[in-house]
């Protein structure tokens, strides 16, 4: 969820179609080295402006999207149980694991290896890790 | 005190036809699509330029709460309830455009049904459409534009 999100004015149409078009690409392009350049020129704005009103339209700058969406990933990835911390690392994107461990710690609150373990005790390996996903009002309202 | 809403709910009949719906005719983006064991799917949305607000496409369902005071809903309540969405009982917000009379006609090519077409009302240009069940939204393109 970004941070210090505040509704503020519609940006124009064109400019908001422009906009989603460049984070559409950084969104489907998140576990390479983005080049942010390239994202700005795909709507179509220097990169000065691309960051301004990217950050005014959604939120957050442009980097901080990729940076949460690849830790959305890791979070889903780590919870899962498929991989170990170091192949989640490579898989969104993150050449070193010091670097994805503290990104991940700063963002979540616990580092990458402590997240698993921890949903490893509530989940166990076989149990549905992803009602941790649901608020449980609404899981446990159907008959969970 | 609280803050901030970080979800809200449309009630839906059926979560496949509503995704398509919500993402291929709106342009909204798919938050989560998680189903669980127990058959409930966590469907939720969000307009491309409010990440941070996801609109649970919840399915009307037999079941939810059932307490001291609040009964089960029963399989003749979601038929109540479908028949009343359809008749349009609920209305169910207000998006926004920064061009409500394009936004209208690029929606009504992909099939959207509009109940009212773009209008000048004294706090910008307002027209009404609803979603496949009946839910009813106004699209409003503010003054301050």
């Amino acid at each position: 969820m970004p941070a210090g999100y505040r509704a503020s004015a519609l940006v124009h149409d064109e400019t908001f179609r422009r906009l989603c078009r460049a984070r559409d690409l950084l969104a489907a392009e998140y576990q390479s080295q983005v080049q942010l350049d390239r994202a700005a020129r795909e709507a179509c704005l220097s990169p000065f402006h691309f960051h301004r009103l990217f950050r005014s339209t959604f939120g957050e700058t442009p980097h901080d999207f990729l940076t949460r969406r690849r830790m959305d990933r890791a979070r889903h990835l780590l919870a899962s149980g498929q991989m170990t911390v170091t192949e989640v690392c490579l898989e969104i994107g993150y050449s070193s694991l010091g670097s994805f461990s503290t990104k991940f710690q700063s963002l979540v609150g616990v580092p990458p290896t402590q997240y698993q373990r921890q949903v490893r005790r509530v989940f166990g390996f076989e149990r549905p890790w992803k009602i941790m996903l649901v608020p449980a009002c609404y899981f446990s309202a159907y008959g969970a | 005190m609280i803050q901030r809403m970080s979800h809200s709910a449309i009630f839906v009949l059926d979560q496949d036809v509503a995704k398509d719906f919500y993402v291929n005719k709106l342009g909204f983006e798919v938050k989560m699509d998680e189903s669980m064991p127990n058959g409930f799917r966590w469907l939720t949305v969000n307009p491309k330029g409010q990440p941070d607000h996801q609109i649970i496409l919840m399915k009307v369902a037999p079941s939810p709460f059932e307490g001291s005071n609040v009964q089960k809903i029963q399989p003749k309540d979601v038929d109540t309830i479908r028949e009343l969405m359809k008749k349009g009982a609920f209305g169910a917000g207000v998006f926004q455009t920064a061009d409500c009379r394009k936004t209208y006609e690029e929606m009504k090519a992909k099939g959207v049904e509009f109940l009212s077409p773009p209008k000048e009302q004294f706090y910008g240009v307002e027209a009404v459409f609803r979603d496949p069940f009946g839910n009813w939204f106004s699209m409003t393109q503010p003054k301050n534009i």
